[in-house]
């Protein structure tokens, strides 16, 4: 492999640079330029996978390196690039949906005044993703997933003129910072213990074969977690999914992007990555799986009481990533990364989706301001279509292969994979409704907008094309990974995720069947209800079952999971910053004072004590010098000095 | 008074080299290896030359020349340290003047350090306080004065040197702190500053007296051979506690801190940049050489001690600044976390620790100085709007500036792609290979509420509508201008290839005696 | 008559401690100066005391160093102190006590 792989994100870096520094270049030839640019890197992409599809084995992992980057002690990080089967097909994911998103806003952002810039982050947010992917040692990885955040809390608050969309891109960055938080620390724990942060190669084979060699199952635990932590934060899952839901202020095809298709399955893909570390972390990986499942579940029952199609959509999105994690916890790494690259192509698709039926309605996002559009947008309501029933599940489709062979993999793995398989079939088949109540209120049923005040229209070329192609690779993408007959997607990753194991018999057509049919029965249930005669726009099923109402709200509120936080850290932080502002104008002062009157003797002089700081701060160095003095004192009589 | 200072420096050398032992019947005349202190000394001379040239200089030309005398100064000082440089590659590392002056990779690359924040000092003041009207000719006397101090902090192997040296870049600190002198804040924290610094000095000096009185020298070779033969002395333990108060002080560690953010906000910001990063570089390699290096015996002494200054000090400064609504302020509470990050670097006490200390002091200036530097342009007149709320619709109204702003932010919050993450990064994974991994936590936690606060700044740049009426902040000069720009180019460039530096100072061979 | 070594240096840290409890007592600036002065003196018993218990001149040198840091500590202090006075005719620390928070 040539060092050319590194024009791979070089390309949409120079693009942003470019963009970024010149104000020549405006509507519409920013645009086209950075689609050419992430179009390029595309095709250098594909010329990247054919090399590596030419070679054998263990030759199909590559580094390719630019040169040291960092040497600091022992410290050695280069400037490495991991070209493998994994990191092929993130890039191909990238890239791919990558150039379809950036033609796309050429017309989603069309008139708007901060064009260029818009393309300038969309670039940018491509260059780190890539850098992300290929990194070779933890360091490019994280200043790859330190760049996607910033990007991401770039363009959710882009118009930053509405309050919300400025508030959803400081959660994001605050929530991920947690997260950010977890990774660096783990980071730190692999190298302390293991010596290096190259992913491949390099001392010791790098982490891949020196984490679990070197470390003790404590501290690869530890790490591990740690490391989770920051694929919660990324991926929004339990805990950290907050900041998902509110990222949709950004613009829609910044969703389709970002927080559908690529910066979200970060988390996945880390996983996968380091899969070898993981996988010799057997509590984490359980911890990994459960959270994964739990998150799905909660999150599809959320997604079931949303009005707002892009939340709808989002909620989904994190239900679709717990999917991910409950593959990628049972060590299914190759079903992960299947699910993404399906999921990449389906969710991209109806958020872009989305967007075009926005952009018909005036920027309206209310389902129930919709209905029967699929009369006014045919394109965009057909491919709508493929992308609905990929999510469901329904063969042939790419989500039905994907997802079946999650549930497959966690069905084998014991009593507790079944009880994460129950998870998750329950969860497909929520899936199935909320996606078919979102389908009926929006595309089918009666109009419930007036002619006067919305003219739906059809989107421009450049927004039907790229639908056009998702829903193709929507259909496509299954045959990736046909069980047993075609496991193109499995066999290409074995040499970055070792051997896969895919049983295929009658348990797994037994499961594929009760799939099809949670699948299918979703459909119907929703139908029932939202397309029946008694069909509200809200269909308020759970409400009038007994006690449902109060599940109606708290389904409504997240499950309480944002007022929660909310008064956890938002109150919470406020009152002890506040606190300790207080403890430290009053208490510290008034202790200082205190002790300024004592030493003054008291009498008529303490009565007219006044606050003289420079006396107070002096006090401060004074105590703070016995302080130290009994310190030191402290830790010699400790140690027997 | 300046020129008092020159002789005392000036003094000083000759004195403590008449100190040594004579021989009998005639008095040897001390060596001096003028090399050695040609960076110091020509800095001190080109102070002189600007003060005396007075009487000498028609009087149009003379700020002019005043700056031109001192821009000189700075380039034959670092012509002077890379020939010290190229003596050290010969590998002659060691003492001169008797033993007081260290001459080695660690002195030799903050001596160039302290160049450079004394350039950018220049190229950043003199623009900036002639904006406001209160550039004086003493200015880049005061600022090589400064440098000298701040060299002599690095390379000084005596515990006498480094409290002259201290006292040198303080007084002159304390001068620039009072620089608008007819304006109230600045004469109330440079009062403060004078009156603590002063005060904080004096526990240093008995520090050193009771080191002098244990050791029986106050040469740090000597202490250290002494700290090797065993047992250390009660009176010791306290000597090393004052000294601390004295070092604390200066970098700003709780519970010494109280001044930073007052002298940071009532101090003009031009001349607040020099004094964020000079004071506390120089701090922190006095720390180095003294701590790390020749106390290094007594590293399980002083460990807990420097490590619970270290959290105390990140702890207050963080949480402190949440509840800021100043910008300098904000500024000079997140300068104390940053002096909690470097004292993690102090007290990991390797070699790898040391180098990443550096490579955050070098980042840390850039960082800073650019701030300041924005804060003064954007502030106007006599630091009339340094609310953060006067930083509303920045990006509106000067989009480059906020850019600029932004990317110091970052640097400080410590995100990649700036050298504030590598910095951070190096230092931890130091801390960590020398085991202290609950220090590093601590670091961690604070650095994630520390984004926090400097992301307000950047929402109420980008976000927020000005409030009021739409106050009209200049254009920079060109010369501030390349001054940010140079800024931002060291943070970019070092958070994107901070190979450039590590190989340097790799190359430096920073181990110092004791290590 | 012998006076111990340690009288000697209990004086000084006495002395230190007079000046410390001074500088935190006293408002006026110029006395809070004063109040600096006398602990660096104090070090300075000190530096002579253990010189001469060592026998060593290095001690007695540094004293010299120290006074003449503190004369220059006293250019710099009255100056900040005339320019201050000069607008506001006050000389109480406590004055200058704008900036808090």
């Amino acid at each position: 492999m040539g060092k050319w792989v590194f024009l791979i994100p070089a390309l949409p870096a120079a693009g942003a640079a470019l963009l970024l520094m010149t104000r020549r270049i405006r509507e519409p030839l920013a645009g086209w330029l950075a689609t050419a640019l992430v179009g390029g890197s595309f095709a250098l992409s594909v010329a990247a996978a054919l090399e590596v599809a030419k070679a054998h084995g263990d030759e199909r992992r590559m580094v390719v390196s630019l040169g040291e980057w960092i040497a600091a002690g022992k410290f050695r990080a280069g400037f490495d690039f991991l070209v493998d089967p994994l990191s092929i097909v993130m890039i191909l994911v990238v890239t791919g949906v990558g150039t379809l998103i950036h033609l796309y806003s050429i017309g989603y952002m069309h008139g708007d005044p901060r064009f260029s810039r818009f393309f300038a982050y969309l670039n940018l947010f491509a260059a780190s993703m890539l850098v992300l992917v290929l990194g070779n040692n933890m360091i490019l990885m994280f200043l790859g997933w330190e760049g996607v955040g910033l990007c991401s809390y770039l363009l959710i608050s882009f118009w930053f003129e509405k309050d919300t969309a400025a508030a959803a891109g400081k959660k994001a960055f605050v929530t991920n910072r947690v997260g950010d938080f977890g990774f660096i620390l783990g980071t730190l724990l692999l190298f302390a213990n293991a010596g290096t942060l190259t992913i491949l190669g390099g001392p010791g084979g790098g982490l891949l074969s020196a984490a679990p060699a070197m470390l003790t199952s404590g501290t690869i635990t530890v790490a591990t977690l740690l490391l989770f932590l920051g694929a919660t934060g990324k991926s929004a899952q339990l805990p950290l999914l907050v900041w998902l839901p509110d990222a949709m202020e950004g613009p829609t095809p910044v969703s389709a992007l970002i927080h559908a298709a690529t910066m979200v399955t970060a988390g996945v893909y880390m996983i996968a990555r380091l899969g070898p570390v993981f996988s010799a972390a057997p509590a984490t990986m359980w911890v990994i799986a459960t959270v994964g499942a739990i998150t799905a579940l909660v999150a599809a029952t959320i997604a079931l009481v949303q009005t707002d199609l892009k939340k709808v959509l989002a909620y989904s999105t994190i239900s679709q990533l717990g999917f991910m994690f409950a593959a990628v916890g049972v060590g299914a790494f190759a079903m992960g990364i299947f699910h993404l690259v399906t999921h990449a192509f389906f969710k991209a698709l109806l958020f872009l989706g989305a967007g075009s039926v926005m952009h018909a309605m005036n920027n309206t996002v209310d389902m129930r301001n919709f209905g029967a559009l699929r009369k006014k947008m045919a394109v965009t309501w057909a491919t709508w279509a493929v992308g609905w029933l990929a999510i469901v599940g329904i063969p042939p489709l790419a989500g039905f292969f994907s997802k079946d062979a999650i549930l497959a993999a966690d069905f084998e793995h014991g009593s507790a994979g079944k009880a994460i398989w129950l998870l998750l079939s329950l969860t497909a088949f929520l899936t199935s409704v909320y996606m078919s109540r979102a389908t009926y209120l929006t595309f089918l049923g009666k109009a419930r907008w007036s002619e006067s005040e919305y003219h739906p229209h059809e989107s421009p070329k450049t927004m039907t094309i790229p639908l056009i192609v998702l829903a193709g690779a929507a259909v496509l993408a299954g045959l990736l990974g046909v069980p047993k007959i075609l496991p193109v997607l499995a066999h290409w990753l074995e040499p970055s995720v070792g051997e896969v194991h895919e049983p295929f018999g009658a348990t797994q057509i037994v499961l594929l069947v009760i799939a099809t049919v949670l699948a299918v029965a979703g459909i119907f249930v929703a139908r029932a209800i939202w397309m029946g005669k008694n069909a509200s726009e809200r269909g308020d099923l759970l409400a009038r079952l007994p006690g449902g109402a109060s599940l109606y709200r708290f389904f409504e509120n997240g499950w309480g999971i944002d007022p929660l936080y909310r008064l956890l850290f938002v109150k919470g932080g406020t009152a002890v910053a506040g606190a300790l502002k207080w403890i430290d104008t009053k208490v510290i002062d008034g202790a200082v004072n205190g002790v300024a009157r004592l030493v003054r003797g008291g009498g008529s002089e303490a009565s007219k004590a006044q606050t003289g700081y420079v006396r107070n701060y002096a006090l401060g160095v004074a105590l703070g010098a016995l302080l130290l003095i009994g310190g030191f004192v402290l830790v010699q009589i400790v140690t027997g000095g | 008074m300046i020129r008092i200072i020159n002789t005392l420096q000036v003094a000083s050398a000759s004195l403590v080299a008449a100190a040594t032992p004579s021989a009998e019947g005639v008095i040897r005349a001390p060596e001096i290896d003028y090399v050695a202190i040609a960076p110091e000394a020509i800095l001190v001379l080109g102070a002189l030359a600007i003060l005396l040239k007075k009487g000498f200089v028609p009087r149009r030309y003379r700020m002019m020349a005043s700056v031109a005398t001192g821009i000189l100064a700075i380039c034959a000082s670092l012509i002077a340290t890379g020939i010290l440089w190229q003596r050290l590659a010969d590998g002659a590392a060691g003492t001169a003047v008797s033993g007081i002056l260290a001459v080695d990779g660690f002195a030799v690359f903050s001596k160039v350090l302290f160049l450079g924040i004394a350039a950018f000092a220049i190229l950043l003041g003199v623009p900036g306080l002639r904006r406001e009207r209160i550039m004086r000719e003493e200015y880049p006397a005061l600022v090589v004065l400064a440098a000298a101090g701040m060299m002599l902090m690095a390379a000084s192997s005596d515990l006498i040197l480094t409290f002259l040296a201290l006292e040198l870049f303080s007084l002159a600190f304390y001068v620039l702190a009072a620089f608008a002198r007819d304006l109230p804040r600045p004469q109330e924290s440079a009062l403060k500053y004078f009156l603590l610094g002063a005060f904080a000095s004096a526990f240093f000096l008995y520090g050193v007296a009771l080191a002098y009185g244990t050791a029986g020298s106050t040469n740090l070779t000597s202490i250290a051979d002494f700290l090797g033969r065993g047992s250390i002395p009660w009176i010791f333990v306290a000597s090393m506690a004052l000294i601390l108060v004295g070092l604390g002080f200066k970098v700003g560690a709780v519970p010494f801190h109280m001044w930073v953010p007052d002298v940071y906000q009532g101090a003009p910001s031009q001349v607040v940049g020099f004094l964020a990063s000079g004071a506390k570089a120089a701090g922190v390699v006095a720390l180095l050489r003294i701590y790390v290096s020749a106390f290094h015996a007594a590293r399980p002494s002083w460990l807990p001690v420097i490590a619970g200054l270290s959290i105390a000090t990140m702890a207050v400064g963080v949480v402190v600044a949440l509840v800021q609504s100043d910008i300098k302020r904000l500024l000079g509470y997140s300068s104390i976390a940053h002096a909690g990050y470097l004292l993690i670097g102090v007290a990991a006490a390797t070699p790898a620790a040391t180098s990443a200390s550096l490579f955050y002091l070098v980042s840390y200036a850039a960082m800073i100085f650019g701030a300041f530097a924005i804060v003064s342009v954007v502030s106007g007149k006599g630091d009339g709007f340094t609310r953060i709320d006067d930083f509303a619709g920045l990006a509106r109204r000067r989009p480059m500036l906020a850019a600029a702003f932004t990317v110091f932010l970052l640097g400080l919050a410590g995100i990649p792609p700036t050298a504030g993450f590598i910095a951070k990064f190096v230092l931890f994974q130091a801390a960590v290979e020398s085991g202290l991994w609950w220090l590093v936590l601590c670091g961690a936690v604070a650095s994630v509420i520390a984004a926090y606060f400097y992301l307000r700044v950047i929402i109420v740049m980008f976000v927020r509508e000005p409030e009021g009426e739409d106050l009209d902040s200049d254009e920079p000069d060109p010369i501030t201008s390349l001054g940010m720009g140079l800024a931002i180019g060291i943070t970019l460039v070092l958070g994107i290839i901070p190979q450039a530096l590590m190989s340097v100072l790799a190359g430096a061979d920073l181990v110092m005696p004791g290590l | 008559m012998n006076v111990p070594t340690n009288a000697y240096l209990i004086f000084s840290a006495l002395l230190f401690a007079i000046g410390m409890a001074g500088f935190m007592i006293r408002r006026n600036v110029i006395v809070m100066f004063m109040c600096v002065e006398l602990m660096l003196n104090a070090v300075n018993v000190a530096f002579v005391t253990f010189a001469r218990s060592f026998g060593d001149v290095a001690g007695q040198v540094i004293v010299f160093f120290v006074m003449v840091i503190a004369a220059v500590e006293v250019v710099v202090g009255l100056a900040i102190i005339v320019a201050i006075y000069r607008r506001r005719e006050s000389v109480s620390a406590d004055d200058a006590s704008v900036m808090k928070g």
